[in-house]
């Protein structure tokens, strides 16, 4: 596909029941009521000349150059501001048209550079284009006057620049700030001539503005005034491919603009159902990545951990791996044996991840990450509704009345969807929002909590179910629904509980830290406000009872009516790219794909006659049981595709001592990472930008992910994992992912509709895609909930083992932030480190007060589990009694002080309530130095003996 | 003592322990099921390895609350359970990441 810029219909579109019919310069055209002029004469193959209007954004009419001539009305009316009525006939091009755009652009050009040719929008530019379509040859004011052209650019940001002496002051990055993205950060400063775009305060660049460099105001800007630095350094693209981003669950589709092998930029797809044009800083910039320095793209091998690496062939590398596959096999058994799939893989990654265990290794000791996230939300949601999956589309919260947040930050977490919902709460939606943190979704340029309950971490069970208590004891649950849909008997059974007057809001306080008047504030406003859609987070499932606190917001969204239509809603917002796939995948020890579980003949009959191997009825390890049983000495071989658990998952020291127990650890990765520090066999990985596949997002949207360029190691992903079956004797032949996908489709009935043409041609599928939901499932539970009746679980809460005493008075919660990802492995190898160089401990002034802290200093942070150093920062966005930290840097480790504390139903690590202490520190823990000194021994690769 | 690759003191584990203290935590919070001690059984056999199973058999009864005892008795015994059925058929859309 060559490189055309993405269509721009200068208006966005309307919905209508009313169709109108308007001809434009002689062409006929039906467009929904409410439509401009301008959007009707795109839609009508007929663009009219313009530059103030972007589809991106609400019209403006600022620039004056897309005046119409229409029948029957006076003067010349700006097309992006009038809209369509029936009948109506529209000139676009007449002389006196001509007349008066040429001399809006003769205005315009008067204070432009006229460096076209050498401009690194050069072909590329509206104005360009604007100039050439008006027939501007000459300006008669000549270019003498006062003007902009020796404004200083401003190139502090390190992705884009702002060159002010090329700007038109249209005020599409302004808006697009404020409309799409809704931080606000931009302004037009100054009046008249004096008017600029200015970022924050008149001192401010961008940089140190409030700007999040979501990269809206780029692609809306018409010339080169704002322009990503690496169209400067590349030049202009010369092809683009239709791809999904593979940072968070939102799962954003972009355009890969390219030139050659080369990314030139990442832009937001307008077509994508996800993200509807929009990105984040990391989707959108932070795919440097790829190309890094530190990637290793040969296959390496070595006996010990202390051992240097020792590169090798790819045959080398992959006989050696079944050699040790087949020698633990025959000396420990098979269970001995297992593999981990990350939720960052794709769909067909993961399918062949869990096959090449299952029917390969012989065991089903198989997980995901998704294992450490949002296992609690399969359990939950398939327990009170019958499916594990949000019930909602993004699109869906355009229809909300009262947003319910809980455990989620998503301004860092999920931005792009975020903007969506500041978008529809700067409409008039409520806002209700339940965190121990005051997250930047509390209060945010014209966004405000209407309700926010800082709750002690480890408490959403005794919040929810006193929420629940308000609702029944004054009469506001939604009975008529319950009756409809739910078991009316188990319904009873859980009012009865949530009644009780130990779960009334006084007397929880105490536990909660909740104010009672406010919980009962927040209770009636979700109970009557409307429709009600409540979205959560990894604050909800990384607990001792996340699986009791999802079943308590099923609880909740049913007991009020609020399922099964637009608006409404109970949704996940997935950690990482495709946890929703990595599940449906078959990835969890219990189930196959489409969560058929192992003890199921008929599900197992379907895999076995397929693959041609018998399947053990038996559920095997978790993540943590594996680690367990290596620490045991009954577990000794274990393939990583994409994980890295040393970093992410809790309890590092036990992490390390299993992997150190291990007799063979295949890592399969793009860079060494920590886990790497202790694997014997490390296979090269492959970016999202490398391969062919597909990822699932929180919405359950299946999306192709395009391979762009090809992979740097020599081959993609799964075709790793199919040697490596090819060399333990399977005869596996895929040729293409779509072939894997196929096997899925065939195999699960949720999938048993989707294939790469279908996606191909339909950009993206939401499951169930099926004989009963031929075009998926934008919304369940319609007409019923898929379980049948929706089930009411009574969820007594449970106080975590884990609590605060005198060795250990604070509680340490964690979490992320918007310009860093998860381990940190891709975003930390790229130019966002320039917000966040490393993990800081955020601890309330009275606290550190206490502690004789001040913002900057080193502390030890020490729990239970360990102990590591980083630096103190001040705030009062956490509670007194309350700490906060990041995960993004391995010289942190904060999963050191993390513990074995699990969900009681699925074993997801309770990373968020640690009891700890925080004590003055001036050097790095034990633990640090002697991870430190390991690494720099197993990193070490051997040189290459020189030739002969 | 044990140490581990940094030299540092093997934080060594008790996995049978921890299998108790996990089979007690879903005893915990079954208890309003309507049979707690099928549903404890039911979880532990849905979810739990044969080794691990066998692992908490052989601890015996110590340290388990009534309920465990009786879902870990119950199993032991080889008490039949009925094997989970899932999504076979297109209408089923049933999911479970326990």
């Amino acid at each position: 596909m060559g490189y055309e810029p993405q269509a721009d219909f200068g208006t966005p579109a309307v919905t209508s029941d009313t169709t109108v019919t308007v001809s434009i310069d002689g062409r006929m055209v039906s467009v929904p009521a409410g439509t401009t002029v301008m959007r009707a004469a795109a839609l009508s193959g007929g663009a009219i000349p313009k530059l103030c209007a972007t589809d991106m954004v609400q019209q403006f009419g600022s620039c004056r150059l897309c005046l119409v001539e229409i029948d029957g009305m006076r003067g010349t009316p700006a097309s992006c501001t009038t809209l369509v009525n029936d009948g109506m006939v529209v000139h676009t091009e007449t002389a006196r048209l001509q007349k008066l755009r040429r001399g809006v652009m003769e205005l315009y050009i008067s204070d432009h550079p006229l460096d076209c040719l050498t401009c690194s929008a050069n072909n590329d530019c509206e104005l360009q284009d604007m100039a050439a379509n008006v027939g501007l040859r000459d300006v008669r004011y000549g270019y003498e006057g006062e003007n902009h052209l020796g404004a200083a650019p401003d190139t502090s940001n390190p992705y884009f620049d702002f060159d002010p002496s090329k700007c038109i002051v249209c005020s599409r990055c302004v808006r697009a700030c404020e409309e799409v993205q809704g931080t606000f950060a931009l302004t037009i400063s100054g009046r008249g001539f004096e008017s600029k775009v200015s970022a924050g305060l008149a001192s401010d660049d961008f940089l140190s503005s409030e700007c999040v460099s979501c990269g809206a105001c780029v692609s809306a800007c018409p010339t080169a005034t704002l322009n990503e630095k690496a169209v400067v350094a590349i030049g202009k693209p010369e092809r683009s491919v239709i791809t999904t981003c593979a940072y968070c669950g939102v799962g954003c589709t972009f355009r890969a603009e390219m030139r050659g092998e080369q990314v030139v930029r990442m832009v937001p797809w307008k077509d994508g159902k996800a993200n509807r044009g929009h990105s984040c800083v990391k989707g959108r910039f932070a795919w440097g990545y790829a190309r890094h320095q530190d990637r290793v793209t040969k296959p390496m091998i070595r006996a010990h951990i202390q051992d240097p690496w020792r590169e090798v062939s790819w045959e080398e590398a992959l006989a050696y791996t079944a050699s040790e596959i087949k020698r633990i096999t025959a000396t420990h058994g098979n269970n001995a044996l297992g593999g981990i799939v990350s939720s960052r893989c794709t769909n067909e990654e993961g399918f062949l991840v869990q096959k090449l265990v299952r029917a390969g290794f012989g065991t089903n000791n198989v997980d995901t990450c998704a294992r450490v996230c949002h296992s609690p939300t399969g359990y939950g949601l398939k327990n009170t509704f019958g499916t594990s999956a949000g019930t909602q589309d993004f699109d869906s919260v355009e229809a909300s009345d009262v947003i319910m947040v809980i455990g989620a930050n998503p301004t860092d977490g999920h931005p792009v969807f975020a903007s969506r919902m500041k978008k529809r709460l700067r409409q008039g939606a409520k806002l209700i929002v339940i965190d121990p943190r005051r997250t930047d979704i509390v209060r945010s340029p014209h966004v405000e909590a209407d309700y926010h309950l800082p709750l002690t971490p480890g408490t959403n069970v005794a919040v929810l179910t006193a929420i629940a208590h308000v609702i029944v004891t004054e009469g506001l649950a939604d009975e008529a629904f319950v009756r409809a849909r739910c078991d009316i008997d188990e319904y009873r059974d859980w009012a009865d509980f949530v009644s009780d007057v130990r779960h009334s809001p006084e007397f929880l306080a105490p536990v909660t830290g909740v104010d009672a008047e406010t919980l009962r504030g927040a209770a009636r406003l979700f109970a009557t406000g409307g429709n009600g859609a409540i979205y959560y987070g990894l604050g909800v499932t990384e607990h001792a009872q996340g699986s009791s606190t999802v079943m308590a917001i099923a609880n909740l969204a049913m007991a009020t009516g609020n399922v099964g239509r637009r608006g409404v809603g109970v949704n996940p917002l997935r950690g990482q790219n495709n946890v929703q796939g990595a599940c449906d995948m078959g990835s969890f020890p219990h189930e196959l794909s489409g969560y058929r579980h192992v003890s199921d003949p008929a599900a197992r009959a379907l895999f076995e006659a397929e693959w041609g191997v018998p399947i053990d009825p038996e559920p095997g390890l978790r993540i943590p049981n594996m680690l367990d049983a290596a620490t045991d000495g009954l577990f000794k071989a274990l393939y990583i595709q994409g994980e890295d658990i040393v970093q992410s998952d809790p309890d590092t020291r036990h992490v390390v001592a299993g992997l150190s127990a291990m007799e063979c650890v295949i890592v399969q990765d793009i860079f060494l990472n920590e886990t790497a520090n202790y694997a014997h066999v490390f296979l090269p990985g492959s970016t999202f930008l490398e391969k062919s596949g597909t990822f699932t997002n929180a919405e359950r949207r299946i999306q192709p992910v395009r391979k762009v360029m090809e992979p740097l190691n020599g081959y993609e992903d799964w075709q790793v994992t199919q040697e490596m079956a090819r060399a333990l004797g399977l005869d596996w032949n895929y040729t293409h992912a779509s072939e894997i996908m196929d096997e899925v489709a065939r195999l699960t009935p949720t999938f048993a509709g989707v294939s790469f043409a279908r996606l191909d041609a339909e950009g993206s599928l939401q499951w169930p895609v099926n004989e009963a939901y031929p075009d998926g499932a934008p919304i369940m539970h319609v007409d019923g909930f898929v379980r049948g009746k929706g089930k009411f679980v009574v969820t007594e809460y449970v106080p975590t083992d884990e609590r605060t005493g005198p060795r250990y008075p604070l509680l340490l919660t964690t979490g992320r932030i918007l310009s860093q990802y998860n381990v940190g492995a891709q975003t930390r190898r790229t130019d966002n480190v320039i917000w966040h160089q490393e993990d800081v401990l955020e601890i309330h002034p009275s606290d550190a007060e206490n502690r004789g802290l001040r913002d900057g200093d080193w502390v030890r942070l020490a729990s239970r589990a360990g102990e590591t150093t980083l630096r103190a920062h001040l705030t009062d966005r956490v509670a007194p009694g309350v700490v906060y930290t990041t995960f993004h840097h391995p010289t942190t480790q904060a999963n050191v002080i993390t513990t074995d504390n699990s969900d009681w139903a699925t074993n997801c690590p309770e990373y968020k309530v640690t009891a700890v202490q925080v004590t003055p520190s001036n050097g790095p823990s034990a633990w640090q130095e002697h991870y430190d000194a390991h690494a720099g021994l197993s990193r070490r690769i051997m040189a290459e003996e020189p030739a002969e | 003592m044990s140490v581990d690759a940094h030299g540092l003191d093997v934080h060594t584990v008790d996995t049978g322990a921890k299998l108790v203290r996990m089979v007690n935590q879903i005893a915990q919070h079954l208890v309003h099921d309507k049979d707690p001690v099928n549903a404890v059984a039911d979880h532990v056999h849905a979810f739990w390895s044969a080794r691990m199973k066998q692992q908490l058999f052989a601890r015996g009864s110590d340290g388990l609350d009534p309920i465990a005892l009786a879902a870990v008795q119950r199993l032991a015994s080889g008490a039949h359970l009925e094997p989970r059925r899932g999504a076979t058929d297109a209408e089923d859309t049933g999911c479970d990441a326990g």
